[in-house]
C-alpha cells in the first residue's frame, strides 16, 4: 500500500512530507533532533501532530488542519511499529508475545495463534526459545521476537525506529540480513543513523535537516 | 543450554558484586541516626517485654477479643477489596486521563492520609450519619449506616484508599505507557489492553499497595470510633478493643496490641520482602 504523509509538529521543528511507494522501504535520515522518531510516532498514532495528513492506501490515518480533524486510533491503523527497545510484554512468553497481534490478523483459535507464532519465531531463528520470558532472552533474541510480533500481526505498513541500535555489534549483521529478507515487498519507513542499515534495507532516502 | 544462550551482559549482572565506594554520612550523623532507630524500636521492645506469657492464651481467646479479631479481619478484608475495585480505576484516571484540575485532584486524594482520622470520622458522619447530607435520605429509605459494620468498612475505605492509589500511581508512572501503546498498535482494544497488559504489569505495585491498604484498614481507630461507635461484635474492631481494655485490663490491652504488631510485621515482610531486606538490596 502506498503511504502519503505530511507531519507538522511546530514545537519540535518538524514539518516533513514524503511518499512511500507500495512494497518499498524509505529511510528517514538526519541529525539527532531532526524529528525522525516524531514522524514515525505520528504515523503510528502514538503522537498527535498539530497538522498534516497521512493516508495509507485508501485509509486515512489522520487528517488535521484548522476546521478538519480526522484521527484513526493506533489500534485501527494496521501499522506495525518496531522501536529500538523491543517492548516485549514481560509477563508473556516469546510465543505468546507474537500470538498477541494475531487476533487482528483474524486467527481465531488460541492453539492456532500459538502455532502461527511458533512459525514466525522459527523464521526469525528463535523458534527454540518460544517458551522463554523476555528477561530470559538476549538483546538480539528479544529483537528477533519483536520483529516476529510486528510482522505476524499482518501490518499494511511497517515502521522501524533504529531497530539495530541497541544490539551487540556482533549480532547486527545477522539481524540486518533477516530484516532485508522479511521486509521485501512490504511498505516500510526506516529511521536509522547507520549508512549500513540504510544501504542494506532502503530503496530510497529522505534526509531531514534541523 | 540456558546459560549458553544468555547474553554476556546478563551473565555479568548475575555475578556482579557491588564494589562502588559509598559516600558515607559523617560519624556524628551516624550516631544520631542510630538513636533515631532506637527511638522507633524501644516502645515495641517494651511491648513485647510487657506481655504476660502465662495469661496470653486466655487473653487472646476471650469472647470479646475473638469478636474484635473476627470483626477486624472481616471488615479490613472487605475494605481492601473495595479499595481494589475503586482505587485501580481512580489511579488510572489520575495518571492516564488529561483533564483540567488533575494535579488538584491528585493532591485531594491524599487528604484522608493527612487529616486526623477523627476528622475523617466527623466528615463521614456529616455525609452518612442519620442527619447527614446523604444519610438523611438513606434514613427515609430505611437504610442506616452509622454505628453498623458497614460504617466500619466505610471508615476503613476512607482512610486506606489513598495508600493504594499512591502505590498504583507510582507503579503506573514508573512503567510508562509504551507497552500499552504497543498492544494498541497490535490491534488490541482498550479493554483487552487493560486486562492483558496494564493489569499484569501493575501486579507488583498492586501487591504492595494492597498489603499497606489492609494494614491501614486493620489499624483504623479514630474514624471508626467517631463514625461507627464501639459495639462489641458489630463495630468494636481490635484497635477499639485495645483502647477499651486499657481501662479495665491493661494486660489484655498489651496482649491484643502484640497481635496487631505481629500482623504489621507480616505486612512489612510481604510488602518489602520481595525487594530484599538485606542492606545491599535496598542500596541499589
Amino acid at each position: 500500500m502506498i503511504l502519503d504523509c505530511h507531519v507538522v509538529v511546530p514545537e519540535r521543528g518538524v514539518d516533513v512530507g514524503f511518499t512511500v511507494q507500495p512494497g518499498r522501504t524509505l529511510a528517514l535520515t538526519g541529525p539527532n533532533g531532526a524529528g525522525k522518531s516524531t514522524v514515525l510516532s505520528a504515523v503510528a498514532g502514538w503522537l498527535r501532530p498539530e497538522s498534516g495528513h497521512a493516508r495509507l492506501g485508501e485509509r486515512t490515518l489522520f487528517d488535521l488542519a484548522p476546521g478538519r480533524s480526522e484521527w484513526t486510533p493506533a489500534r485501527r491503523r494496521q501499522v506495525g511499529y518496531l522501536t529500538q527497545d523491543p517492548l516485549l510484554f514481560p509477563h508473556l512468553t516469546a510465543e505468546a508475545n507474537v500470538a498477541f497481534g494475531l487476533r487482528r490478523a483474524g486467527v481465531v483459535h488460541r492453539a492456532q495463534r500459538l502455532q502461527v507464532a511458533r512459525h514466525w519465531l522459527d523464521r526469525m531463528g528463535v523458534g527454540h526459545l518460544a517458551g522463554r520470558r523476555p528477561h530470559q532472552l538476549s538483546g538480539g533474541q528479544a529483537q528477533r521476537t519483536a520483529i516476529a510480533r510486528v510482522l505476524a500481526s499482518g501490518p499494511d505498513l511497517v515502521l522501524l525506529d533504529e531497530p539495530l541500535a541497541a544490539l551487540d555489534a556482533q549480532v547486527v549483521p545477522q539481524i540486518r540480513e533477516l530484516l532485508t529478507e522479511v521486509l521485501t515487498g512490504r511498505t516500510t519507513v526506516l529511521v536509522s543513523h547507520h549508512h549500513a542499515d540504510v544501504d542494506a534495507l532502503a530503496d530510497a532516502e529522505h534526509r531531514l535537516s534541523v | 543450554m540456558a546459560s549458553a544462550s544468555r547474553s554476556p551482559a546478563a551473565a555479568r549482572r548475575q555475578t556482579s558484586i557491588d564494589r562502588t565506594v559509598r559516600v558515607r554520612p559523617p560519624a556524628g550523623l551516624t550516631v544520631v541516626g542510630v538513636l533515631g532507630g532506637v527511638a522507633l524500636l524501644v516502645p515495641f521492645a517494651a511491648l513485647v517485654a510487657g506481655v504476660d506469657l502465662a495469661r496470653l492464651p486466655e487473653l487472646l481467646t476471650s469472647a470479646s477479643a475473638l469478636d474484635a479479631l473476627g470483626l477486624s479481619v472481616r471488615t479490613a478484608l472487605t475494605a481492601t477489596a473495595i479499595c481494589l475495585l475503586l482505587g485501580t480505576p481512580l489511579a488510572l484516571v489520575l495518571t492516564r486521563l488529561d483533564f483540567p484540575g488533575r494535579n488538584l485532584a491528585r493532591a485531594l486524594v491524599l487528604l484522608p492520609l493527612v487529616v486526623p482520622p477523627v476528622v475523617g470520622g466527623i466528615a463521614l458522619t456529616e455525609a452518612f450519619g442519620r442527619r447527614g447530607l446523604i444519610g438523611e435520605h438513606l434514613h427515609v429509605l430505611g437504610i442506616e449506616i452509622a454505628f453498623t459494620s458497614t460504617a466500619v468498612v466505610m471508615a476503613q475505605v476512607f482512610v486506606s484508599l489513598p495508600f493504594l492509589v499512591v502505590a498504583l500511581e507510582g507503579a503506573l508512572l514508573t512503567r510508562g505507557e509504551a507497552h500499552e501503546r504497543t498492544a494498541l498498535s497490535l490491534g488490541a482494544s482498550p479493554l483487552r489492553t487493560f486486562l492483558t497488559v496494564t493489569l499484569p504489569l501493575l501486579v507488583p505495585g498492586l501487591v504492595s499497595g494492597l498489603v499497606l491498604t489492609f494494614a491501614r484498614a486493620l489499624g483504623e481507630f479514630g474514624a471508626t470510633i467517631t463514625f461507627a461507635g464501639s459495639l462489641q461484635g458489630t463495630t468494636r474492631t481490635l484497635p477499639l478493643q485495645v483502647y477499651l481494655e486499657r481501662e479495665t485490663d491493661p494486660e489484655a490491652a498489651v496482649a491484643l496490641s502484640l497481635v496487631l504488631v505481629v500482623v504489621a510485621l507480616a505486612v512489612i515482610t510481604v510488602a518489602y520482602g520481595r525487594r530484599g531486606l538485606s542492606g545491599a538490596g535496598v542500596a541499589r
